[in-house]
């Protein structure tokens, strides 16, 4: 490694583990003004994952922005991650990347080579994404940090929100949960080679794979899993679509090591911070054990899709995404509404 | 006295490795000190974890975590989780085992007498001591909890103690019975086959 520099010594929080808590973050946005525009098509209202302006009757824009401190000590490898994750909104809301700018917070004393492939590992992603990297903005901060704000356009009847599950919907989530303990295990030097490259082959993964599976299938709603845990994320399709949503705690793909890990107490800040938002909204079945919980809850760090399909489309797109990777999995299904929002079998 | 591991102002995961550390070199009895109480919850979930007692004292946001494989303590803890246990199952009761209804009468002959059977049948098991798991209802048996109302009850009370209904939205739909659904969740194949796979028993009638 340059410089022999340990990346994530810097920061406090890693990931998306580092993001402000929904609850704090809920209470600001809701003391602000709310644009309006008819154009606007999807905003701030239904927490989805980007936004979606319409240009004309068969082009929307859809735009996001992400960034993070490091969670992984390779700067290559990193800017990675950081890419991979910023380019998953776009998926998520079902549309395809066109331009990038990069976001960099750089400390003055560190050696610019890790400047160099900090910003070489995002290039890399975003090319794998078929987009460009069109300019950027970097300061000098003593935490480093690395995002992209991201464009992308979509046919208007593509675009996959996180608040249309039906009744009757299957869940299927595509990377397995856990990262942000493993991440958080990583950081105590707890994991060995073999296993911090599984986590970063999974975190620096694109969703584009996933996305491109859903193509031509009847798809209801589609978010991406980060720092607001799979719980945290459900909740939001189902009360934005204002249905419940029963997760099947016992089918959730899970990253070898990672209960073991919660269970030691191996977990990141912002599970906590999660469970302080979600504690009311979800019931729990008594087989659940609190690792598991915890998991559920963990924030994850660039993780997959979560998508709701018609029933009858499910083994389709099974079959399609089996080629690219062994986790996706049906995770639970969409009902009418209950008394919560999540039902934790 | 006790020996003090200082773990302020050490952000996670550090004063759980710390702790650790102090366990695996065979300290049975230490306390930690953080200064958050995400640190604490951690802390906690680790001394669970290694067979410890946990008591934790807080005084002006600094914490001290005291950790001690106290063998009495251990035991209390046990029998505070084997009571607990009966209680849940005093309480509940429900087997591991599943009902499937196909058809809306029980049997083959009279139909009259066929729905009356339906609707005793599930009142008894609302009444007995083992209530299954989940009750399915496919095809023609859509029809028990939507036009049979005695039997739609009984189900309803089934379904208060913990019962599972489900229904078939397919057969619901092909009858065109959605609105009719007086009790239990629409559901679909793939669901109710995972219910069958996952009972140790599927009784059919």
């Amino acid at each position: 490694m340059p410089g022999n520099v340990k990346l994530t010594s810097l920061t406090r929080t890693s990931g998306c583990a580092a993001k402000i808590g929904p609850g704090v973050l809920h209470n600001v946005l809701n003391s602000l003004p709310k644009f309006e525009n008819p154009n606007l098509i999807v905003g701030f209202d239904t927490n989805d994952d980007a936004c979606v302006y319409k240009i004309n009757d068969n082009t929307v824009a859809i735009q996001t922005v992400d960034f993070f401190p490091p969670m992984v000590d390779d700067p290559y490898i990193f800017g990675q991650i950081a890419a991979a994750n910023a380019l998953s909104d776009i998926y998520a809301m079902g549309g395809n990347p066109a331009t990038a700018m990069n976001l960099l917070c750089f400390p003055s004393c560190l050696d610019i080579s890790i400047m160099h492939d900090i910003l070489a590992g995002g290039y890399d992603k975003v090319k794998e994404a078929g987009a460009v990297i069109a300019g950027g903005h970097t300061i000098a901060d003593p935490t480093p940090k690395y995002g992209l704000c991201v464009s992308g356009f979509a046919h208007p009847s593509d675009i996959l929100s996180n608040s249309n599950a039906k009744t009757g919907d299957m869940l299927v989530l595509t990377k397995p949960l856990g990262i942000g303990i493993m991440n958080t295990a990583a950081k105590a030097e707890l994991l060995n080679e073999s296993k911090i490259k599984e986590v970063t082959w999974i975190m620096s993964t694109l969703n584009k794979y996933a996305k491109e599976c859903t193509s031509k299938l009847d798809i209801h709603s589609c978010t991406d899993v980060t720092g607001f845990s799979l719980i945290g994320h459900s909740y939001e399709m189902a009360s934005g679509s204002n249905k419940t949503i029963e997760i099947f705690s016992q089918s959730v793909p899970i990253i070898d090591g990672a209960l073991d890990y919660a269970k030691m107490g191996i977990i990141p800040e912002g599970m906590y911070n999660n469970l302080d938002y979600l504690k009311d909204k979800f019931t729990l079945a008594s087989k659940v054990t609190q690792e598991l919980q915890d998991v559920l809850i963990d924030p994850q760090t660039s993780g997959g899709l979560l998508l709701s399909i018609p029933e009858k489309n499910v083994k389709e797109f099974l079959s399609r995404i089996e080629e690219f990777t062994p986790y996706a999995r049906v995770i639970g299904q969409v009902i009418d509404k209950g008394d919560k929002s999540i039902v934790i079998k | 006295m006790n020996k003090v591991i200082d773990a302020k102002g050490k952000e996670c995961p550090m004063p759980v490795i710390m702790a650790k550390k102090e366990i695996d070199d065979g300290n049975n009895s230490f306390v930690v000190e953080v200064d958050n109480d995400i640190a604490v919850q951690n802390l906690k979930k680790l001394a669970n974890n290694q067979g410890f007692a946990v008591s934790v004292e807080e005084e002006n946001s600094l914490f001290k975590v005291y950790f001690s494989k106290d063998l009495d303590k251990l035991s209390e803890v046990e029998v505070f989780n084997e009571t607990s246990d009966k209680l849940e199952e005093n309480k509940t009761e429900i087997g591991n085992w599943s009902v499937f209804i196909g058809k809306e009468i029980i049997g083959a002959g009279n139909e009259e007498l066929g729905k009356s059977l339906i609707k005793m049948y599930l009142y008894t098991i609302s009444e007995s001591d083992n209530l299954p798991k989940s009750i399915l209802f496919m095809n023609d048996g859509v029809k028990v909890p939507t036009l049979n109302h005695q039997a739609a009850e009984h189900l309803r009370d089934l379904e208060t103690k913990g019962v599972e209904i489900l229904v078939c939205g397919a057969c619901l739909n092909f009858y065109g019975l959605e609105e009719k659904l007086k009790v239990g969740k629409v559901s679909n194949m793939y669901y109710i086959t995972n219910c069958m796979k996952e009972a140790s028993k599927v009784i059919t009638l």
